[in-house]
């Protein structure tokens, strides 16, 4: 009976609808999936156009407008209308990107707030709640387009991303209702766009220079295997800037001509940027361009030449040196030992950029080919195929993490645990001893960077281990663990060695949302207020019990040998408390069932693991022999 | 458990086809990633991602020489550690370290960067030397000589990071 209840399930691996990759750009969004041809394609998401501007308006009953019906709000409404939300994703109130040009009216700080808050007028909202709207439109217009349901996406992030970001892009992705398969780097996301379609081998330079982040990263590309030997980057760095440089020079020369000081007025400063956004677009053509400035009493236009408008980028562009340059040596090459460069990012259409990065890699022609806009989502519907099942067997991303992860020590020291460049997935212990005589509890502050100073680094989180037996200074000593998951996200646990009291946390970022936040605004949100959540909770678990008792029966099938004395009926105790578990309508009490059917499994899987790997090993020196 | 050669399955030894190497490494990461076990059960994932967790470990020791060789003499019992390897090292070869961090000091202080390349250059080349001295020590089954080589190296390998940290800084002030 339970066997024929299996084979009911059509593919238990495969998650509902439709899985996409999606570019959740500064300044554009993009969903692309693969055809029933295999062949990638991008989404139209406004008109023809696969770029969704990355705005998001707020009415004021709080409903919103994205995309290009948000960015016509722009210009009447700048307070109630968020660009390049993706610059915030992880910050604190406190960030210096807070106080860059822009039109932006932040809520006040409230002491120990650990996001920022756009004040858009009906209230306050975070840059994850912001960009889980991008993200909703996304999918809802990739679902009229594609006729079927959208579920699971690959969402990509910039490389260089640290753990709070990357945690809040995570957190966007979950607001919108979607089954985050993965997030990608942005630079790794294109290698597979490229490689993939040219069957490519060897070293390649990806330069990805998007509306707001700057990532270069160094592959190595091997029968279909994509190594990341190195990454480096500047996340507050990208076209954007190009936009604030020359609207920034628009605005005193207009302020100068007119007598009146334009530079923080928000319409003036939001006309100037959408006016700097053109002029740049027409100089990558032309030698010369007219910045039409709309002010809301008059109409100015100035004429920008190319070279006027380099002279105000050419720092911004040389900016990009320093990781270009870190990025070679983490991956100890010399510019001439890189095979090609692709160019990546809307920005990289910018002469001065194209020039600057043949010079940079040894005067080889840069790879653009792919529109170097939709490179991206392409990537990350590739990979999001490939996850959701639909395996294409030559496909494997090795990733690595872009910044060190370390724990403050005395005197605000960085003792560093994780090296940037270290492949993921990884995990690294280090011990440290109490200081104090009698010390029973130990502070542990997690911080991510490559500063020696603990308060020149981005702090993640902060813990306390309790429950030290009272022992002489340097007795007590605690292992601290962190493990760094294919995502690029961090946990870490804390163990105290003599007497074994174990602590265990996910890294919520310290500026991040607190998963009683999201779970809050999941349950506040209208997609959901829609339907019945806890119908939804149920399915869903009754979905991952068949999953998991799929795998289950096939694991017990293929490796019955395996099984210890007694293990296969604790095994099928569990089997069959989750088998009554399901005949309810709990959920809670079938997620319980799971875990404990887990726990009961663990030791088992652990033990097809190493016989697989022994398989593995010996299968090749079976090859070696004949 | 296993250790790193068992783990990626080659023989143990100083000498590593660094080309069967990479083949193994990147053989077992197709059986183990987590990208290869997305749709699974937890516990199986999360026993693949440990094993994946230790394949990478373990080619990340084996695939650099210095790493390679400080693991190898640990599994003989002779933990070098990560900084103190000083006690395994020649008199003579301390004096050196200590000229040769004078001369960059000085040349750092007076800007002179061809001196400091020159320097680069030279400790470069020291360190070929060692590496291929490295490999007749382990050759020879001579540990102590081999504990003395990778403290050199490590040495080299910390003045060479330093002076590569000091050009990023001049070269960070251009760019800035």
């Amino acid at each position: 009976m339970a066997e024929s209840g299996l084979l009911q399930i059509r593919d238990p691996r495969k998650p509902h609808g439709k899985p996409v990759g999606i570019d959740l750009g500064t300044t554009h969004s993009l969903v692309a999936y693969i055809d029933g041809g295999g062949r990638a394609q991008t989404v139209p998401l406004e008109g023809d156009s696969p770029l969704m501007p990355s705005v998001v308006h707020y009415l004021e009953d709080g409903s919103t407008l994205v995309g290009r019906a948000a960015r016509a709000k722009l210009a009447t409404h700048p307070h109630e209308t968020i660009v390049s939300v993706k610059r915030f994703m992880g910050k604190g109130p406190n960030d210096p990107e807070v106080r860059r040009l822009g039109h932006y009216r932040f809520a006040p700080a409230q002491p120990g707030d650990a996001v920022v808050r756009f004040d858009v007028g009906c209230k306050w909202v975070s840059p994850v709640e912001v960009s889980a709207e991008i993200l909703k439109w996304a999918r809802r217009k990739a679902e009229a387009y594609l006729d079927q349901p959208v579920g699971a996406a690959v969402i990509t992030v910039p490389a260089y991303f640290d753990d709070a970001q990357r945690q809040a892009t995570k957190d966007a992705g979950r607001l919108a209702g979607l089954e985050v398969l993965r997030l990608l780097n942005e630079p790794t996301a294109a290698a597979v766009a490229y490689g993939l379609d040219r069957r490519a081998r060897g070293t390649f330079a990806i330069y990805d220079l998007g509306g707001g982040t700057f990532d270069v990263s160094i592959l190595e590309l091997v029968e279909g295997v994509f190594e990341v030997r190195s990454t480096a980057g500047d996340s507050s760095l990208g076209g954007d800037d190009f936009d604030r440089a020359l609207a920034q020079a628009l605005l005193e020369q207009i302020s100068a001509a007119l007598g009146r000081d334009l530079r923080q007025d928000p319409f003036a400063v939001q006309a100037a940027l959408a006016a700097a956004r053109d002029a740049k677009h027409a100089l990558s053509e032309a030698e010369k361009a007219v910045a039409v400035v709309a002010l809301p009493e008059r109409t100015v236009e100035v004429e920008v030449t190319r070279p006027q408008f380099e002279s105000l980028v050419v720092d911004l562009v040389r900016r990009t040196a320093l990781a270009c340059r870190r990025a070679l040596r983490d991956a100890e090459l010399e510019p001439h030992q890189i095979d090609g460069v692709v160019l990546v990012g809307g920005s990289t259409r910018v002469p001065l950029v194209r020039q600057f990065v043949r010079e940079m890699f040894g005067g080889k022609e840069p790879l653009g080919d792919i529109d170097p806009d939709r490179v991206v989502a392409i990537g990350a519907a590739i990979q999001a195929e490939n996850l959701a099942g639909e395996s294409r067997d030559d496909l494997l991303l090795l990733d690595v993490i872009p910044l060190s992860l370390g724990v403050e020590t005395m005197g605000g020291v960085v003792e560093k645990i994780i090296h940037r460049n270290t492949t993921i997935p990884t995990s690294a212990a280090q011990i440290f001893t109490t200081f104090a005589d009698g010390q029973t509890a130990m502070d542990i502050h997690v911080v991510q960077g490559e500063r020696e100073l603990a308060s020149d680094c981005r702090s993640l989180a902060r813990f306390r281990l309790d429950g030290i037996p009272p022992m002489p200074a340097n007795m007590g000593r605690v292992q601290v663990t962190f493990s760094v998951d294919a995502d690029g996200i961090l946990s870490v646990s804390a163990k105290e060695l003599t007497t074994g009291v174990e602590q265990s946390i996910t890294v919520k970022p310290s500026h991040g949302l607190t998963e009683e936040e999201v779970e809050r605004m999941l349950l506040e949100s209208l997609e959901h207020a829609e339907e019945d959540v806890a119908t939804r909770l149920l399915v869903e678990a009754r979905i991952e019990a068949q999953r998991v008792l799929h795998d289950l029966h096939k694991a017990l099938a293929e490796s019955a040998d395996l099984l210890l004395e007694g293990e296969r009926e604790a095994i099928a105790r569990a089997e069959q408390a989750l088998r009554e578990a399901m005949e309810g309508t709990d959920h809670h009490r079938i997620e319980e069932a799971i875990a404990d059917l887990d726990r009961a499994s663990t030791d088992f899987a652990r033990r097809r693991m190493e016989k697989a790997l022994r398989e593995a090993l010996t299968g090749r020196s079976v090859q070696e022999i004949e | 458990m296993a250790d790193h050669f068992e783990i990626l399955g080659i023989p143990r030894g100083f000498r590593v086809d660094e080309r069967d190497l990479e083949t193994r490494y990147r053989e077992l990461s197709r059986l183990f990633h987590p990208d290869r076990h997305a749709g699974r059960s937890a516990a199986e994932r999360r026993a693949a991602l440990e094993k994946m967790v230790q394949i990478n470990e373990a080619y990340r020791t084996l695939r650099e020489p210095v790493r390679r060789a400080a693991y190898l003499l640990s599994l003989r019992g002779l933990e070098l550690g990560e900084t103190d390897g000083s006690k395994h090292l020649p008199p003579d070869f301390l004096m050196e370290v200590m000229e040769r961090r004078e001369a960059f000091e000085e040349a750092r202080v007076r800007g002179d960067r061809e001196r400091v390349r020159a320097l680069a250059r030279q400790a470069h080349r020291e360190r070929e030397e060692a590496l291929a001295a490295l490999a007749g020590a382990f050759d020879r089954g001579d540990d102590r000589e081999a504990a003395s080589l990778v403290s050199k190296l490590r040495y080299l390998d910390r003045f060479l990071a330093e002076i590569r940290a000091w050009e990023d800084r001049v070269f960070e002030e251009e760019h800035g």
